[in-house]
C-alpha cells in the first residue's frame, strides 16, 4: 500500500476533480486489469496505451498478455504485474481490444466478487462494450485515443464518477456530426446460486465419462478462444448422449444491431438455433446447451440468466447449461447449471 | 396455400398445444398478426411495439426459410404461399 | 501507401502533449520537435503516462523524446527545453508548417493560431486544451475558419481555472491529446475531419462538435482572401 503522502502527490490532480474521493482512489488500487487484444497492430498498441493510463490513474495490478510488462512496471514501483490471466484475482477488469470493419471495439468484463471468480459460482460479471466507429477498420492514429477511451470507462467507474454503461459508441464516421452514445446498463435482480433439487440427475459426470463427446466440447472452446464457443448436447433415439459444436453468431448480430446486441463474440454467444431444430427434427432430444467464458470463471453470468430465462421464465426448462472457463486458451474449470422452477433461479451441480 | 408457423414448446400453452398453426399472409408481420388473431396475446409475447418500428423481441428468433428475419426485411419480409415460418427461442448468453 | 506526413512541432509535453506526440509518431509523422521548459514532477505521473517514477526531475521534452524513439524506430525527435511564446514562435518553428499547442495557456493558443493564419496561408495548427473532465481541440487549416473567429481574444489569465486548481483526469487529457493529434493528421492528409475549422469537445456526456464560420471581421478573413 502506498504512503498516504505519496498518494496525494501522485494522484492529487485526479483527487481534485469534482466527485473523486480517496475511497474511489483506493478502489482503483485494488483492481486487477487484464489486457488482451487481437493480432492487429492497432489493437496491440491501443491495449498498451490503455495499460499506461490505467497504471497512471492508480490501478494496482495488471496482466498483460503480450510484452510491454517491464515498461509498465517502470511507471509505478508499487504496480503488481502478474504473468497470466489465470493469476488474476477479483476485483478484476478484463479488456479485449479488436479491430473491426467499422473501426475497433473494446469489451471490458468486470467481475467484482472474489468468491465468484475463485469458485465459478458468481453472477457478478458486468460487461461493457466500447465501439469506436470510424467507417473503416481502425488506423494507427486511432490507437492511443482508443486506449485512453477504454481506460476512461474503468477509471470513471472505479472513481465513482460514471458507472460503466452496457454500450458506448463513439462515432467519428461523419465529420459533420461526431457523437457519443451511452446505453446504460439495465438494473436487474438476478436469482442464482439456489440449491440443486434432489430429483435432478447430475449430467456433468455422465458427459465427462464420454471421452469423444467431452473431447469435442473442449477442443471447440479452446479452438475458438479468445472468442466464446457454443454448442449443445442431444440424446439420440438410441439414448446416447452426443455433443455438437455450433457456430457462434454473436458478431453477426452485433454488426447488424449493436443497440440490441452490444456484446461481441469475445464476451457473448448466440447459437444458431436452426442447428438445434434440425437435430430435434431427426428425433433427438435437447438436454444441454454449452458455452465458454474467456479468461473468466465458470459461473452462470447475469447475461446467461437473462438470456436463458428472460423475466424469470426459462426458455428451455428441462435443459441444462454447461459453462466452461477458458484461461489463456486452456479449459480451467467447468460447471453445469439447471433451472429451478420453484425459485426461478439456476442451481449448479456440485462438481 | 397457407403459411405454416411452427410454434416452440414454451409458447404452445397459447396455441392449445398445437406445434404448428396455418395462416394466410404475404409477410412475416401479417402472419404473426393472423396468429395473434387466432390465439390472442401472442403478438405481445413475440414483438416489441406495434407500428412501423415493431421489432421481434431479443429473446425470440423468427426464421423465414433458412435465415433469421433480422437479416432479411424484418417483419416486412415477404413469404410465399406454402412457406414455413419458425418461431424459436434464442439460445444466447455470455460471460 | 499513405502520403508522407510533414514535420510537426508540439508545444507542451504534458497531459495533452504526450498522447498527441505518441499519436503523431505511430500515425507516420517522421520528424517531431518537442517544446517544454519543465521537468517531470510526481504530480504529473497520473496523466503524463510516458513518464515513470524514475523520470522525476528530468526534462519532459527529453524523456518524451526517448519514449517515442523506443516505440517508433527511425523517428527523428528534437527535444527543446524551453518555453515558446508569441515573440519567439516564428523562429522556434522555422521550417515547420504544422504544429499542436498542447499547453495549458490560453494566450499560447492565440499565438499559434496567429502563426497559422499568417499570409500566405500554408500552415496547419491544432489547438488543444483540457481541464477536469472536459477537453477540446480546434484545427486551423489554410482554408478554414480560425480560433479567433470563435473567441476574439484570450481571457485574462487570472480568471482561468487550471489543472492545479480544478484537477484533471489522465484519461481525459489522454483522449483529448490523442484525438486532437488524430484530427491534425487527418487535416494534413487532406481528409475531412470534425475539428477542421470547428471546436470539438469531450464532455462527461461524450464528444460534441461546434462548427465555426469565418467571421467577416476576423484577421483570418483577410489572410484567406489574400491566399485565395
Amino acid at each position: 500500500m502506498r504512503d498516504p503522502r505519496l498518494l496525494f502527490e501522485r494522484y492529487g490532480r485526479q483527487l481534485l476533480v469534482d466527485g473523486v474521493s480517496v475511497e474511489g482512489q483506493a478502489r482503483l488500487g485494488r483492481l486487477c486489469a487484464v489486457l488482451a487484444h487481437d493480432t492487429s497492430e492497432v489493437a496491440r498498441s491501443a491495449a498498451h496505451a490503455c495499460g499506461r493510463w490505467l497504471v497512471g490513474a492508480g490501478v494496482g495490478r495488471l496482466v498483460v498478455t503480450s510484452g510491454g510488462a517491464d515498461e509498465l512496471r517502470a511507471l509505478d514501483a508499487d504496480l503488481e504485474v502478474l504473468p497470466s490471466p489465470a493469476d488474476a484475482e477479483p476485483p478484476c477488469a478484463q479488456f479485449w481490444f479488436a479491430r473491426r470493419d467499422y473501426g475497433a471495439s473494446v469489451d471490458v468484463a468486470l467481475t467484482d466478487e472474489p468468491a465468484g471468480w475463485a469458485t465459478g459460482r458468481s453472477a457478478a460479471a458486468r460487461v461493457t462494450t466500447l465501439r469506436w466507429v470510424v467507417g473503416a477498420p481502425a488506423q494507427p492514429e486511432d490507437a492511443v485515443a482508443l486506449g485512453a477511451a477504454a481506460a476512461d470507462l474503468l477509471v470513471a467507474d472505479a472513481l465513482g464518477l460514471e458507472p460503466m454503461p452496457l454500450l458506448l459508441t463513439v462515432d467519428w464516421s461523419n465529420p459533420a456530426d461526431p457523437h457519443s452514445k451511452r446505453t446504460p446498463r439495465p438494473v436487474e435482480a438476478v436469482p442464482v446460486g439456489v440449491a440443486l433439487a434432489a430429483d435432478v440427475a447430475p449430467l456433468l459426470p455422465r458427459l465427462r465419462a464420454l471421452p469423444a463427446e467431452w473431447g469435442r466440447i473442449e477442443a471447440e472452446v479452446e479452438a475458438r478462444y479468445p472468442n466464446e464457443a457454443c454448442g449443445f448436447v442431444v440424446r439420440d433415439t438410441d439414448g446416447n448422449l452426443c455433443s455438437v459444436a455450433a457456430p457462434n453468431l454473436q458478431d453477426r448480430y452485433h454488426a447488424l444491431d449493436p443497440e440490441s446486441y452490444p456484446r461481441t463474440a469475445r464476451t457473448a454467444y448466440k447459437l444458431n438455433e436452426r442447428a438445434v431444430a434440425k437435430a430435434e427434427s431427426d428425433g433427438a432430444e435437447l438436454v444441454c446447451i454449452w458455452h465458454s467464458h474467456c479468461d473468466a470463471g465458470a459461473y452462470f453470468s447475469a447475461e446467461d440468466v437473462r438470456c436463458a430465462a428472460p423475466g424469470g421464465v426459462a426458455l428451455f426448462p428441462g435443459v441444462a447449461y454447461l459453462v466452461l472457463a477458458v484461461m489463456g486458451g486452456r479449459v480451467r474449470g467447468v460447471a453445469m447449471y439447471h433451472f429451478d422452477a420453484t425459485s426461478g433461479g439456476f442451481a449448479a451441480e456440485l462438481g | 396455400m397457407p403459411i405454416t408457423i411452427k410454434i416452440p414448446t414454451p409458447l404452445r400453452k397459447f396455441t392449445a398445444d398445437k406445434d404448428a398453426v396455418q395462416v394466410e399472409a404475404a409477410t412475416v408481420g401479417e402472419a404473426l398478426r393472423a396468429l395473434d388473431g387466432r390465439h390472442p396475446g401472442l403478438w405481445q409475447k413475440l414483438v416489441d411495439g406495434d407500428g412501423a418500428d415493431a421489432k421481434v423481441k431479443r429473446f425470440i428468433n423468427v426464421y423465414a426459410g433458412e435465415d433469421d428475419i433480422r437479416f432479411l426485411d424484418g417483419l416486412a419480409t415477404a413469404v410465399a404461399d406454402g412457406a414455413e415460418i419458425a418461431i424459436i427461442p434464442a439460445i444466447a448468453g455470455g460471460g | 501507401m499513405a502520403p508522407m506526413l510533414p514535420p510537426v512541432a508540439i508545444v507542451g509535453c504534458g497531459g495533452l502533449g504526450v498522447p498527441a506526440a505518441w499519436t503523431l509518431a505511430v500515425a507516420g509523422v517522421r520528424h517531431l520537435r518537442l517544446f517544454d521548459p519543465d521537468r517531470v514532477e510526481g504530480s504529473n505521473l497520473h496523466r503524463q503516462v510516458a513518464f515513470g517514477e524514475h523520470d522525476v526531475g528530468q526534462p519532459k521534452a527529453e524523456v518524451l523524446a526517448r519514449f517515442l524513439r523506443r516505440h517508433v524506430p527511425g523517428l527523428l525527435v528534437e527535444p527543446v527545453m524551453s518555453r515558446v511564446g508569441a515573440d519567439d514562435l516564428a523562429e522556434a518553428l522555422a521550417g515547420f508548417d504544422a504544429a499542436i499547442d498542447a499547453t495549458d495557456a490560453g494566450d499560447a493558443k492565440f499565438a499559434l493560431n496567429d502563426w497559422a493564419i499568417a499570409t500566405p496561408r500554408r500552415r496547419t495548427a491544432c489547438l488543444a486544451a483540457a481541464i477536469g473532465r472536459t477537453a477540446q481541440h480546434f484545427v486551423v487549416t489554410p482554408t478554414s475558419a480560425c480560433f479567433r473567429c470563435l473567441f476574439e481574444a484570450p481571457p485574462p489569465r487570472v480568471r482561468l481555472a487550471t489543472c492545479a486548481t480544478a484537477g484533471v483526469l489522465g484519461t481525459v487529457t489522454g483522449q483529448g491529446g490523442a484525438v486532437a493529434a488524430r484530427a491534425l493528421v487527418r487535416a494534413l492528409r487532406g481528409e475531412p475531419d470534425a475539428a477542421t475549422g470547428a471546436l470539438v469537445r469531450l464532455t462527461p456526456r461524450g464528444w460534441l462538435r461546434t462548427a465555426v464560420t469565418v467571421a467577416r471581421a476576423c484577421a483570418c478573413a483577410g489572410t484567406l482572401a489574400a491566399s485565395a
